[in-house]
């Protein structure tokens, strides 16, 4: 989990983005390709385990002035 | 309620009026009383007065100006939180008010609308300044009241939706007196500390009053001032808050927040795996094409190198074949050559040798017939003078010279006594 973390979602995602717009663009030779395929798949599965994290974090802010009104 | 037989206790003035205000504040502490504003004024700029009232009676209300934040005018009913006090100077009884809500449709509506047009007029609502969400947010906070259905709601979504999230909770009342400052100050911890991306601010529906938190400026203009964006959702579609105009993005409810905050993970998880495929097809399809390239390339070189073996073989044999061939033929060529040289130069020795040979006999037959004597002996006769000098003219002769005259088989002499010559 602290190892999906270092790589936040967005920019894994975004990277992967990149990577398909340039297979697309077609301006990408076939030795850097094979790289940048890797590198897409494992981005890919990456984001795909960060998915299926099934819980969210839900930390309750502890404020330290009780409000005047709280009984 | 004196206790029998103690004597009372004298207080000066001051002591007194300090026992009430410490009373007061330990005993009774803060209190909502609503009621009718009457007699507003403001002195120095700075002190607003007004008296709280009902059909019987009134009590006097003090506060300072800056915190004041509603539009206040004789004649609103109104909520008041304040302190029951003395002044320490006139030791008049007042309440301290810390903070107004109003009361009533009608006055919240106009409040309201008078906000609405301060705040607009200062560009808090402006398109321009409203910020892009980010895409995948990693941590959200979230304020609200933890009471209410929209925390619930916004939780389920988040969870149904995305996944991993930390979301920060900063617990507030959403309605009343207190919560302005509440709101106000979730807004202070998030931008202080900066731990989360985005900002959801979140109620159920409710009345104008209910939503009167959502109205005020202070939190207008906490949500104006955030560093991180905001997107607020409050109650049902139908309502609308001050703060769904100055927020990023408006929900039109508490779920709709959440939807608005986090991309649905099945949509992206399958964009994920049309990304990789994707990656996948073009890659196949290009390195097919280098295959089919390589493969026919290599195809078309085997063939060429099989071809330029057998080639290469049959010129090699034939090269060989050819040479020794004509090393063969050479050497035949050669021994005939020689031969034939051999046998043309013996030939031509030969030849050489006849001609020569007859030459000699010619020359012999030639000089036999040059020899003087063979002559003599046809009837010629050489003539020689006295001094034995062959005669070959006859100038050479005189008369009366003698000559000798010789023949073939001896000599003779003779006496000139005539010369003539051929004409």
């Amino acid at each position: 989990m602290s190892e999906d973390k270092k790589i936040p979602f967005g920019k894994a995602f975004s990277e992967l983005e990149k990577i398909v717009e340039e297979f697309e663009s077609g301006k990408i030779d076939l030795e850097e390709s094979i790289g940048k395929f890797e590198k897409a798949l494992s981005l890919a599965q990456n984001l795909q385990k960060r998915l299926k994290e099934v819980e969210n974090k839900v930390e309750t802010i502890k404020t330290k002035f009780k409000d005047v009104l709280e009984e | 309620m004196r206790e029998t037989g103690a004597t009372p206790k004298v207080y000066t003035v001051s002591e007194f009026v300090s026992y009430i205000r410490d009373f007061l504040r330990e005993n009774v502490g803060f209190v909502l009383i609503q009621g009718e504003a009457s007699g507003l004024h403001i002195t120095q700029d700075r002190f607003v007065w007004f008296e709280l009232k009902d059909k019987d009676t009134s009590v006097s209300c003090f506060m300072m100006k800056w915190e004041l934040k509603v539009p206040l005018e004789d004649g609103m009913e109104i909520k008041v939180l304040g302190l029951p006090q003395l002044f320490q100077k006139s030791g008049r009884f007042h309440i301290r008010v810390e903070e107004i809500e109003l009361v009533g449709a009608g006055a919240l509506q106009k409040a309201f609308e008078a906000l609405k047009k301060k705040l607009e007029k200062e560009g808090l609502f402006a398109e321009a300044r409203k910020r892009a969400l980010p895409r995948f947010p990693e941590a959200i906070g979230l304020i609200t009241s933890p009471d209410a259905a929209a925390y619930t709601d916004v939780l389920r979504i988040l969870k149904n939706r995305w996944a991993g999230l930390t979301i920060k909770f900063y617990p507030v009342a959403v309605q009343g007196i207190g919560s302005v400052k509440e709101i106000v100050r979730a807004f202070d911890y998030f931008n202080y500390s900066k731990n989360v991306e985005v900002i959801i601010l979140t109620r159920g529906g409710g009345s104008l009053e209910d939503l009167q938190s959502f109205n005020s400026e202070d939190v207008a203009r906490a949500i104006f001032s955030s560093a991180i964006p905001v997107v607020c959702g409050v109650g049902h579609e139908r309502d609308e808050s001050l703060s769904d105009y100055v927020a990023d993005l408006r929900a039109s409810t508490p779920s709709n927040a959440a939807e608005l905050v986090v991309p649905d993970k099945r949509e992206i998880m399958e964009n994920i795996v049309n990304l990789a495929r994707s990656t996948h097809d073009i890659i196949t399809s290009e390195t097919g094409k280098y295959k089919d390239d390589i493969h026919e390339m290599a195809e078309r070189m085997s063939g060429r190198v099989t071809e330029r073996v057998l080639h290469g073989e049959t010129l090699v044999t034939s090269l060989i074949n050819r040479a020794v061939g004509r090393i063969e033929h050479r050497i035949e060529a050669g021994k005939t050559l020689i031969a034939g040289r051999i046998t043309r130069l013996i030939g031509s020795f030969e030849r050489a040798l006849a001609i020569f040979g007859e030459r000699i006999t010619s020359s012999v037959r030639l000089l036999k017939n040059l020899n003087p004597q063979a002559l003599l002996e046809r009837g010629y006769a050489l003539i020689w003078n006295d001094k034995n000098e062959l005669i070959k003219s006859v100038h050479y002769v005189k008369i009366d010279e003698t000559v000798k005259a010789e023949l073939a088989d001896g000599a003779f002499f003779s006496k000139i006594t005539r010369k003539l010559k051929r004409v």
